[in-house]
């Protein structure tokens, strides 16, 4: 009989350039989500409906990046990648390679939730809100070729293209609280 | 053509006919389980159908450890811990659901408190938070649309926090579901017609979502057909029990098609509308479907299209110009609910059915938010979701 090392291991190894990718991109996602409660009444509009305090963190399994938003006194603000045990609704993506391909256009949110490539722990109510601000959100990020990120591309409208200027210049650096 | 990446899964054994019930001892003895505790509400009691399931463990081997009958209308916590706790206190094995939707929904919450051994349901809302090994569960439907018994899905109100919990695990899957004809066969014809649209509805609205998948469509493709042909006579000959027993199947079929592919607009003004207005959900589904599938036409005409076939017919299908299939589709539908309206007096608008027109606005905010929306194929915002309730209304 062989004997078992003859027979090779498959380690887990890590993507570091899609994991680095995502956290790029989660870190411009939420100084966007902060940037958008502050200029698009849409969004502020849906995140006040939310209960006063609200935690909400997207990550990646099984220990991929992720992305902590807090309703608080008032405000709403990105808080990096801090670790929440109680978070009240987490948005987890199954795969980093799920993610990184919604970054690059190459499969929508929509088509992340239909295809059953995450979960949410939480009040899927809240969720399904969170989801929509993040439609509106994406649309303030990507101009142009929004449509390969979310169902509906919002009406053209000059208010945001002067958002999108603004996020562009000081939002994505979290200037904007 | 199939989509470029799907899901599929339903592990529920279904033992369905004339005369199923008597399999029930032996599918429970299979399982290993002998004392199961019998959730069921008092409609269900006073229909006698609780009898008919004695009649069936009677000389058995199994023995039902207790009847829990005070299943309210809306599942609720208050009554998923009550049952937890006489399931320990006498020492029962098994859960076994007797009844509609709300009877179901809260026999699955009761596995899950049972299972998970808490108290606090709350710690697993969302989906696939269920870890441990479920009790062995059982369902026997007593209305013929929810589909409940194959779907991985409950929602239980916490009148406490004024919230409603939802759960989603292919875990909370029963092992295995009984379609008696008997169960049915008492079911009033406006209370049929109701719930054989909720079956429609599903069905329909599972060829609309964007998780549509070839299984699915199997599934709904019979399930249409089914109810087409049989449930304008359930309606009409209650008493047949060939025909209670084609709807009954083809709401288990809905159920499974909906489950592996979700819903749409239709369910998600529905919701609404049940939880402001406390409408029925199966007249809601009813009055909303022909405008759902009207809203979803842009981007489902193809699909709606297909759909003639099996609602009106060949001969309708061949003679209807491909253009003007998607529009017959919805006029098919509107046929049938006018049809089950004379027969039963099934509510054909919002009108009818007494929603006060003041509470639409409300009934359109809380449709966008409800989790079905994500999966229709259009967008849906409020202005669509009003426009949609208004046109429903009268």
């Amino acid at each position: 009989m062989a004997s078992p090392s003859r027979y090779y291991q498959i380690k887990p190894g890590r993507k570091h350039i899609q994991t680095s990718i995502v956290r790029l991109v989660f870190l411009s996602l939420g100084h966007a989500f902060q940037t958008a409660y502050r200029l698009d009444p849409e969004v502020k509009k849906e995140i006040d409906s939310w209960p006063e305090t609200v935690c909400i963190v997207m990550n990646v399994e099984p220990d991929g990046p992720c992305m902590t938003l807090v309703k608080r006194n008032g405000t709403f603000q990105y808080l990096g990648e801090k670790e929440i045990v109680n978070a009240d609704v987490v948005i987890a993506i199954k795969n980093v390679e799920f993610i990184f391909r919604m970054m690059m256009g190459l499969m929508s949110m929509p088509r992340i939730i239909a295809e059953n490539r995450q979960y949410v722990k939480g009040d899927l109510v809240l969720a399904s809100s969170i989801i929509r601000c993040m439609n509106r959100v994406q649309s303030l990020m990507i101009p142009l070729i929004t449509g390969l990120y979310i169902k509906k591309v919002p009406k053209f409208s000059w208010l945001m293209v002067r958002n999108r200027i603004i996020f562009w210049t000081w939002g994505v650096l979290g200037q904007i609280k | 053509m199939i989509p470029k990446y799907f899901e599929y899964f339903n592990s529920v054994k279904v033992v369905a006919g004339k005369q199923a019930l008597a399999r029930l001892p032996e599918e429970l003895l299979r399982l290993g389980v002998k004392k199961p505790i019998l959730v069921t509400d008092k409609g269900v009691v006073n229909a006698g159908l609780v009898k008919v399931v004695e009649e069936n463990v009677t000389g058995s081997g199994v023995s039902i450890g207790a009847v829990y009958d005070d299943t309210p209308v809306d599942s609720s916590i208050h009554a998923v811990n009550a049952i937890a706790a006489i399931y320990r206190e006498t020492g029962c094995d098994s859960i076994i659901a007797v009844g509609g939707g709300s009877a179901i929904d809260t026999a699955k919450g009761v596995n899950i408190v049972l299972s998970e051994n808490t108290d606090d349901l709350l710690k697993f809302t969302g989906n696939n938070r269920v870890r441990a090994v479920m009790k062995p569960f059982v369902v026997i439907p007593t209305t013929g649309g929810t589909g409940s018994e194959v779907t991985m899905a409950a929602v239980i109100a916490n009148p406490d926090l004024g919230v409603k919990m939802q759960f989603t695990t292919p875990l909370m899957l029963p092992d295995f579901t009984i379609l008696d004809p008997r169960m049915t066969k008492t079911m009033p014809p406006k209370i049929t017609a109701a719930t054989g649209m909720d079956a429609m509805t599903h069905a329909v609205e599972t060829f609309m979502s964007i998780q549509r998948n070839p299984v699915s469509d199997a599934f709904a493709w019979s399930a249409i057909e089914l109810l087409v042909e049989n449930l304008p006579r359930a309606v009409t000959d209650g008493a047949d029990e060939d025909v209670r027993l084609a709807v009954a199947t083809a709401a288990m079929l809905a159920g499974v098609a909906f489950s592996n592919s979700m819903v749409g607009v239709v369910h998600a003004v529905a919701h609404a509308l049940g939880g402001v207005c406390h409408l029925p959900h199966g007249i809601a589904n009813a009055i909303i479907l022909p405008f759902g599938m009207e809203f979803n036409l842009a981007k489902a005409r193809d699909v709606l299209s297909d759909m003639l076939l099996v609602l009106a017919g060949p001969e309708v299908f061949a003679a209807t110009p491909k253009k003007q299939r998607a529009e017959k589709s919805i006029a098919a539908v509107r046929d049938l609910i006018k049809t089950l309206n004379r027969t039963s007096g099934l509510p054909v608008c919002l009108e009818q059915a007494g929603v006060p027109k003041n509470k639409l606005e409300k009934v359109a905010r809380i449709a966008v938010g409800d989790g079905a929306a994500n999966f229709n194929p259009i967008e849906i915002e409020y202005e669509d979701a009003l426009n949609i309730l208004n046109r429903a209304y009268a």
